[in-house]
């Protein structure tokens, strides 16, 4: 996904003044002459600044789409493997407490090895083995409390 | 003297050789895979290295990262896919000597000449990383302002592409870096109310989402091209380079020299010196014409520039906490972890475990010829592991790494955010690495800007008072006025290109 530079510059143009106005809310420091507000302030009038010359450059070529939309967006696969990648992060920082390690990163690796085209009746023999040497490389190797969840009953 | 010999005692237990080995053959493996790279082997390592003692989480990347930038060298030999953006360079050139029958030379010619150039930056590194920690003793937070500034500022303009987007990355590392309540006024800033941003964004989910993540998503929206298997055997790659080394006397030695200058430039690392290396040998070469058609000049040059680029980019790193590159970046961190905090003292405080960590750097240089010679005989097997694989496997370990840090599920989502950043940040051509080195040097350029401050009561002026912080002050600003001049220049000479353009 392309921003054209109008588009970009606008963005950095608010996102750098938002910054601005928000650092201005900062208590000064007692007895010194410069508080917190000053390190952001510079930064998003600089980022403001950047935007301004984005704007220009954008205003200068013209005929350029506000957004282009990545080439992959043709092809229904990879938008489907783009958000089954995010989608399973959520799912695993969303689950991982309660359903513990084992059964979420078994389902989260069943699910990609699915979505990246891997023979079926590899996956559960890859994902379990997979599952199993991370825990043990992290859990046992590096003392990574990682979580038992439902299976807290034949933690080890 | 005594440190030496503890240092070599800190080295050569089995413990510390097992895992220079480990990470070496991860190093290869990694380097050797097209889009797995060395920064993100170094940033998958960091949960790893979380229970070692600091000499063998140091030598783990070290050894990781040297022998990836060479690995980079082979599936670009051999199926036109740099295996990291270091080999980039001369990816095309490789391949055609392949397709030329001299598959052999050429992957000879990069182990060989990666070694040299990786040997000649790691002597930069020991003989002036303590001679220049020796002048840093004297510095002051003026004369770190202004080392921070001038670092951040070679990132901008050194990086490709138009410096406005290199000042975009730096702002929003920069921005980042100031969330949390560890600035000089101790104010939580930008936290929204939230705890977990109270003490600022762990670095290392942020650098897993950049670097591993992002390359994740990469690889899931493009067409996996199938990789064809080798037909020919891979024989004696060490035949004939002695003639090359002969031959090439010149161009390994700018290669290595110029490699080594870029690396120790704050945020350009091996694939910036291994690009300039490779049009500086083409300018040069006594046979331009045959660049591009599989002639082994520049890549003997670029491969030591790489591999030396890599080294030196320890210098600032150790010196002044200064990272080099975006793999130091990752290391500096590291080392605030295992207490080794970087700059000058160290060479005081710890001389025997810096000692350590350059003697395993010469060890890894040296490994790489064996090793090397191995991970190209079975470059077949490996090349043939499917993608399909492990990419996954690599997804679930940037979610167990970003977890263990603090073993906080928030860092989780910190790292899927800066993924999907750096994925769109690089679609749209913005360099990655000042935003990185922003993020690490924010709080350092901050901290020193307002105790100088308070020093000089407020004088500006002040900061040009001391010589070296005078002159680190002044080529900043030439720095920063540079496009200006150089238009300003081509409007004098030259005003109907200036117009044109």
């Amino acid at each position: 996904m392309r921003l054209n530079d109008t588009f970009a510059g606008g963005l950095f143009v608010v996102i750098g003044a938002a910054i601005v106005i928000h650092a201005q809310t900062f208590p000064p420091s007692p007895g010194q002459n410069i508080g917190p507000d000053l390190f952001p302030s510079v930064i998003g009038a600089g980022l403001a600044l950047c935007g301004l010359s984005f704007i220009w450059s954008g205003l200068r070529a013209q005929g350029v789409a506000w957004i282009q939309p990545p080439d992959w967006i043709h092809r229904p696969r990879m938008i489907v493997n783009f958000v089954v990648v995010i989608a399973d992060l959520i799912f695993y920082a969303l689950v991982v407490e309660r359903a513990g390690f084992f059964l979420t990163a078994f389902v989260f690796l069943a699910i990609l090895f699915l979505a990246f085209g891997v023979r079926r009746r590899w996956i559960p023999v890859l994902a379990t083995a997979v599952t199993l040497g991370m825990h043990f490389a992290f859990y046992t190797m590096l003392h990574v409390p990682l979580p038992w969840g439902w299976l807290e009953g034949i933690a080890w | 003297m005594e440190h030496v010999i503890q240092a070599f005692g800190l080295v050569f237990t089995p413990h510390v050789i097992g895992v220079v080995l480990a990470s070496a053959l991860f190093g290869l493996f990694v380097g050797s895979i097209p889009g797995l790279t060395a920064t993100m082997a170094t940033a998958l390592l960091v949960p790893v290295t979380f229970v070692m003692d600091p000499v063998p989480a140091i030598a783990c990347m070290a050894t990781a990262t040297a022998m990836a930038i060479f690995a980079g060298d082979i599936p670009g030999a051999l199926l036109r896919m740099p295996g990291t953006p270091a080999s980039a360079a001369y990816c095309d050139e490789a391949y055609a000597m392949t397709r030329n029958g001299e598959a052999e030379k050429v992957l000879g010619a990069g182990l060989v000449f990666s070694v040299i150039g990786g040997l000649f930056g790691v002597i930069v590194l020991v003989t002036t990383a303590p001679a220049l920690a020796e002048v840093a003793l004297k510095f002051s937070s003026f004369e770190y302002f202004w080392l921070v500034l001038l670092g951040l500022t070679c990132a901008v303009f050194i990086a490709p592409g138009r410096p406005v987007k290199g000042l975009v990355s730096l702002c929003l590392g920069l921005l980042i870096a100031t969330i949390g309540f560890e600035n000089p006024a101790a104010y939580p800033r930008f936290t929204f109310g939230s705890e977990q941003l109270m003490s600022g964004l762990q670095l290392t989910p942020v650098m897993i989402g950049m670097f591993a993540l992002s390359e994740v998503i990469r690889y899931a929206v493009s067409r996996d091209l199938p990789i064809e298997p080798l037909k020919q055997g891979i024989g004696r790659i060490f035949h004939g380079q002695w003639a090359l080394v002969k031959q090439y006397k010149m161009p390994v030695l700018r290669g290595s020299v110029l490699g080594t200058i870029v690396g120790a430039l704050p945020g350009t690392g091996a694939d910036i010196a291994a690009w300039i290396s490779y049009g500086l040998s083409k300018r040069f070469s006594k046979t331009p014409e045959k660049f591009g058609t599989g002639h082994v000049e520049g890549i003997i040059e670029s491969g030591a520039a790489n591999n030396s680029a890599l080294a030196s980019a320890w210098i600032p790193a150790l010196v002044f906490g200064i990272p080099g590159d975006s793999i130091t970046a990752i290391v500096i961190g590291v080392l605030y972890l295992k207490g080794m905090n970087p700059g000058p003292t160290i060479f005081i405080e710890n001389p025997q475990n810096i000692y350590a960590v350059f003697i395993v750097f010469f060890l890894a240089n040296l490994l790489m010829l064996p090793l090397g010679w191995l991970a190209i005989k079975a470059a077949k097997n490996v090349l043939r592991v499917p993608r399909s694989v492990l990419m996954p496997i690599i997804l679930l370990f940037c979610v167990v790494g970003s977890f263990a840090i603090n073993n906080s599920i928030f860092d989780i989502g910190v790292m899927l955010v800066f993924g999907l950043l750096a994925y769109f940040m690089e679609a749209n051509d913005f360099p990655i690495a000042p935003t990185i080195l922003g993020l690490v040097l924010g709080g350092m350029l901050e901290q020193n800007f307002v105790t100088s401050m308070i020093k000089a009561d407020g004088n500006f002026g002040a900061f040009f008072a001391r010589p070296i912080a005078g002159t680190l002050g002044v080529a900043t600003l030439l720095v920063w006025l540079s496009p200006l001049v150089l238009r300003w220049i081509r409007s004098r000479r030259w005003p109907e290109v200036a117009r044109g353009s």
